[in-house]
């Protein structure tokens, strides 16, 4: 059972007649309705002597949830305990009793005309309950409530339209006391009744069961509201069981979207256009139909004709209800790795499901071959058919979309001075002033002592010289060399920028230029692809500089951390735990 | 323990036979108003049912915990006594550490009650507010407190943060003592197994070596381990061999970053009376990946040279989650009709047992493993 499954939801109301529990679901049989605040199992011998010190009681409480369903709780008291009074309607309901949440949204029923059909009941206000386990984090509360305000909202306008809720609950509490009147061997629960007549009990009963199994809840209140509700510690269970994606796993995902990365769809396109309600966007069947792993956001953008700013705002939503995934687009030079949390029992259902859409094919010999980090396009066979070379893309989008594959992308970091000895930590070897920009003006005294006491085996040759060096390579250069130049300036110690200039001759001032340009990116925070995506520089010629620069600079392959929704944040400590 | 929240208001509440429910006393004085505990006074001064239970409000910008108390006797006026005593938080606090505290609160004041009439009496009842203003500031303050009511009680209350469950031990994990634990428990505080495995506990035997050794049970070993681990003293990694492969994780940021990581890192890697760069060390680290052993990165860098033993240095990364192990996992093809020699090993090639934990169950070294698995070709093997 996973912790965000509900243990059950309830329809309470309070109005004339007091409060009354009008529905619940799952409903249990009558005998274990009356063992609340008594241990089940033992009977409480009336003759016993009261031990005044006895703690044990108030040490083991009994849980109240067995098998997903909440025990021992009575319809009265249920009805006692979630009808609230009207100063507590229309904001939140949160009340943790023992270790079971209840969640809800009360709200007072609109006064309407009494039309004599409905005067049976009078309803002051209602609730829409739903028991969680006690331990729920606030994240999966605030989404409970969410549905909770949804249904809420939908009945309260339903009441006001029609009155629809009076009549159910009027349907509802005549079932009750028939039940009730009927001689007590009954074992008919008046729930089961309400599920054959009522459709508002009907409904309930399924947004239960779709928040167990898939977390995706879509129905029409009344034939008329519709109600549409994703529950994201839930949806992304169905594509990689296993992973705990939280609505901030999520957020953070979607605050590293950039241009340059890509949809991959995790639903083939005609089921996810049939989900979409009628009177959905357009613009999103539009960008759906255009979608393609090989694309990135910027020619979604441009092939369904709408601006970057919404197609952001489409794939967020799509990311958020689990149809999508956030990747960067395939491509040959792209590195994939097997995804370590990769569960891959040799006939589990994933490689069923392989099997089934790959014929002649097996899930581990395939996954294998992605045990060491090679660039997809040496993945393929050269002597393949084309044939075989879709399929092998067609694979690698399915694993990727089962979340067993994961890309490791290169990150540059530039190399750090050499620590001064401790005690030295504010020397002032990032200490820049104006006076050191290159050009005209000579540099400080004080920097090129720096320089020297940190690097006593470089700095050997005179600082000018050095930096004359540089000026021929930059004089002949624009402003805008100079310009970034001093950007430059800003992150770079003075040993750092020796170190450039001893490398500037006239021959690769180009180089220089460039390594100057993008030496912002060489922080870890950047990988190629993004650098070559906001510079507009080629991979190859990138490759090029930073094996020319190799000494100044460090590349480190890992996941891009952003996009990476197996990687959240305890598994990141529990992976260190257990490497 | 900066994770506390801070108990913002104690109230006692009790159910007055001619007022009703209210709250009698409260520290500090007006916090929580009269409006908002009218709106949630069924969930303080509850019904029958929901008595002895812990409840929790979250209303109104408040998160009240309570647990209402009812003593059934004919010495009062209406059979019994009712009361709640509360704790009040803020709405986004984390309350889950308190309530085994309000929980035990009630059970002192009511034992206090049946002993001496600490609460009917209203002379006696006086004290409340002096006690709950001393519960309020050491609890805020040092997370424990222990106060004197009377010669037979003392009130004694701690908030005990709530740990996560720390994962299965298996015997094939490395236990190794954090460097940077708070945990400030000396060797003699510990229980008498966790004292004769502490010394076995150097970062590079397996559990199921470390019971050998000590001879000690393995299932003791590995619950002796897991307590170590709620505690934060240990943390688990991987065996050291020259064979291993690593690769480097998101994590590595920090260690450029993060100077004061960077000293305590030089600091623990570095061989004796050497001093290296962290720039060495970086490069070192950026050198692991897949299909790089450390036996490769040894002979690329040559880390005795450069004063970095790369045993620690694996270890440090490990622990601070720099590089993540790459496990071997072979993997027996289903359809594949395989080799009669190796029939008895296949249960374990199921995908979900790494060399690590097939070495440590079956004896087999890691080579004789490799040679055994490289020779049959229904076995493929996957790194992650």
């Amino acid at each position: 059972m996973s912790e965000s499954d509900p243990v059950g939801v309830f329809l309470v109301y309070s109005g004339s007649a007091g409060d009354r529990l009008l529905f619940r679901y799952p409903y249990e049989s009558e005998d274990s309705n009356q063992l609340f605040g008594k241990n089940p199992g033992t009977n409480v011998n009336p003759y016993a002597v009261r031990i005044i010190e006895d703690l044990s009681e108030l040490r083991t409480p009994v849980s109240s949830i067995s098998i997903r369903t909440l025990i021992g709780y009575s319809d009265k008291v249920l009805a006692a305990l979630l009808a609230v009074k009207p100063a507590l309607c229309g904001h939140k309901f949160e009340v943790k009793v023992n270790d079971v949440l209840f969640l809800g949204h009360p709200l007072v029923v609109p006064k309407t005309h009494p039309s004599p059909k409905h005067a049976r009941v009078t309803m002051t206000s209602f609730n829409v309950v739903f028991a969680l386990q006690g331990n729920a984090d606030t994240m999966l509360v605030s989404c409970y409530h969410d549905l909770s305000q949804q249904l809420a909202v939908a009945l309260r306008h339903e009441e006001k339209r029609c009155g629809y809720l009076s009549e159910q609950a009027s349907t509802m509490c005549s079932i009750q006391d028939d039940m009730a009147s009927q001689p007590e061997d009954s074992l008919e629960s008046p729930y089961g009744a309400m599920l054959m007549k009522c459709p508002l009990a009907n409904q309930l009963k399924s947004v239960h069961l779709s928040l167990c199994s898939g977390g995706v809840v879509q129905l029409y209140v009344n034939q008329w509201i519709h109600i549409n509700f994703s529950l994201p510690h839930k949806v992304h269970m169905a594509y990689s069981p296993g992973t705990k994606v939280t609505p901030k796993t999520i957020q953070r995902c979607v605050e590293s979207l950039r241009p340059y990365h890509g949809m991959l769809l995790l639903v083939d396109e005609e089921t996810l256009l049939d989900s979409l309600p009628p009177d959905g966007s357009p613009c999103l069947t539009r960008l759906i139909q255009v979608s393609s792993p090989l694309k990135n956001l910027q020619d979604l953008a441009s092939d369904s004709d709408l601006s970057l700013g919404q197609v952001f705002q489409l794939v967020t939503h799509l990311v958020y209800w689990g149809k999508a995934a956030i990747i960067y687009p395939l491509c040959e030079s792209n590195v994939y790795v097997i995804t370590p949390d990769t569960n891959m029992i040799v006939n589990s259902t994933l490689v069923e499901k392989f099997v089934e859409l790959f014929p002649g094919m097996s899930l581990p010999a395939v996954i294998s071959e992605f045990s060491l980090p090679t660039p997809l396009g040496e993945h393929r066979d050269v002597l393949g058919l084309p044939q075989q070379q879709a399929q092998q893309v067609q694979m690698v989008v399915w694993m990727l979309q089962h979340q067993l594959l994961v890309q490791l992308h290169i990150y540059v970091y530039r190399l750090h001075d050499p620590q001064p000895d401790t005690g030295h930590d504010k020397a002032p070897v990032n200490f820049l002033t104006p006076e050191d920009l290159p050009g005209p003006r000579r540099k400080d005294t004080r920097v090129s002592d720096a320089a020297s006491s940190v690097t006593s085996d470089e700095s050997q040759g005179p600082t000018p010289e050095k930096s004359s060096s540089f000026d021929i390579g930059s004089d002949g250069v624009s402003d805008e060399a100079r310009f970034q130049w001093s950007l430059l300036q800003e992150n770079l110690s003075n040993e750092m920028k020796e170190r450039i200039m001893n490398l500037a001759t006239p021959d690769n001032a180009e180089d220089v230029h460039l390594f100057v340009r993008l030496c912002p990116y060489f922080n870890g925070q950047h990988h190629l692809e993004e650098i070559m995506y906001y510079e507009n520089v080629r991979r190859s010629q990138l490759l090029t500089l930073l094996d020319k620069f190799r000494n100044m600079l460090i590349l480190c392959q890992h996941e891009d951390v952003g996009i990476t929704t197996w990687l959240n944040d305890d598994k990141t400590v529990s992976l260190s735990h257990c490497c | 323990m900066n994770r506390r929240g801070e108990i913002k208001c104690i109230f006692f509440s009790e159910f007055d036979i001619t007022a009703g429910p209210k709250i009698t006393f409260q520290v500090p004085k007006d916090y929580l108003g009269r409006e908002v505990f009218d709106s949630v006074h069924v969930y303080i001064i509850t019904k029958q049912h929901l008595q002895d239970s812990i409840i929790t409000i979250n209303t109104s910008g408040h998160k009240i915990i309570g647990y209402p108390v009812c003593i059934e006797s004919s010495k009062y006026e209406r059979n019994a006594l009712i009361f709640n005593l509360c704790f009040v938080f803020d709405a986004a606090t984390d309350v889950l550490c308190y309530e085994p505290v309000v929980r035990k609160l009630a059970g002192y004041l009511s034992t206090l009650e049946r002993e001496s009439e600490f609460l009917s009496n209203e002379d006696k009842k006086q004290q409340l507010p002096a006690i709950l203003t001393e519960i309020l500031e050491n609890l805020n303050e040092r997370g424990t407190c222990s106060i004197y009511i009377n010669e037979s009680t003392t009130i004694h209350l701690k908030v005990v943060a709530s740990l996560n469950v720390p994962p299965l031990v298996e015997g094939y994990h490395v236990p190794i003592l954090d460097p940077n634990s708070h945990s400030s428990m000396a060797v003699s505080k510990w229980d008498l197994a966790t004292q004769q495995l502490l010394p076995y506990i150097d970062g590079f035997k397996h559990i199921a070596q470390i019971a050998t050794e000590a001879d000690v049970d393995i299932q003791i070993v590995e619950a002796c381990i897991q307590n170590l681990m709620y505690y934060g003293a240990i943390k688990l990694i991987s065996i050291f061999q020259y064979s291993n492969v690593y690769t480097t994780t998101a994590a590595i940021k920090s260690l450029v970053e993060d100077k004061e990581l960077q000293r305590g890192c030089i600091q623990y890697v570095a061989k004796r009376g050497r001093s290296i760069t962290t720039n060495v060390v970086l490069q070192m680290y950026c050198g692991l990946r897949a299909g790089t052993t450390v036996r490769d990165l040894c002979i690329q860098h040559n880390p005795h040279a450069l004063g970095i033993d790369e045993r620690k240095l694996i270890q440090y990364g490990l622990m601070k989650g720099f590089i993540r192990r790459l496990h071997k996992y072979p993997i027996k093809l289903p359809n594949e009709p395989g080799s009669n020699k190796l029939s008895h090993l296949y249960s374990w090639f199921t995908g979900c047992h790494s060399y690590d934990k097939i070495c440590c169950q079956t004896g087999l070294s890691y080579r004789e493993l490799d040679d055994k698995v490289e020779s049959d070709p229904s076995i493929v093997v996957c790194w992650k």
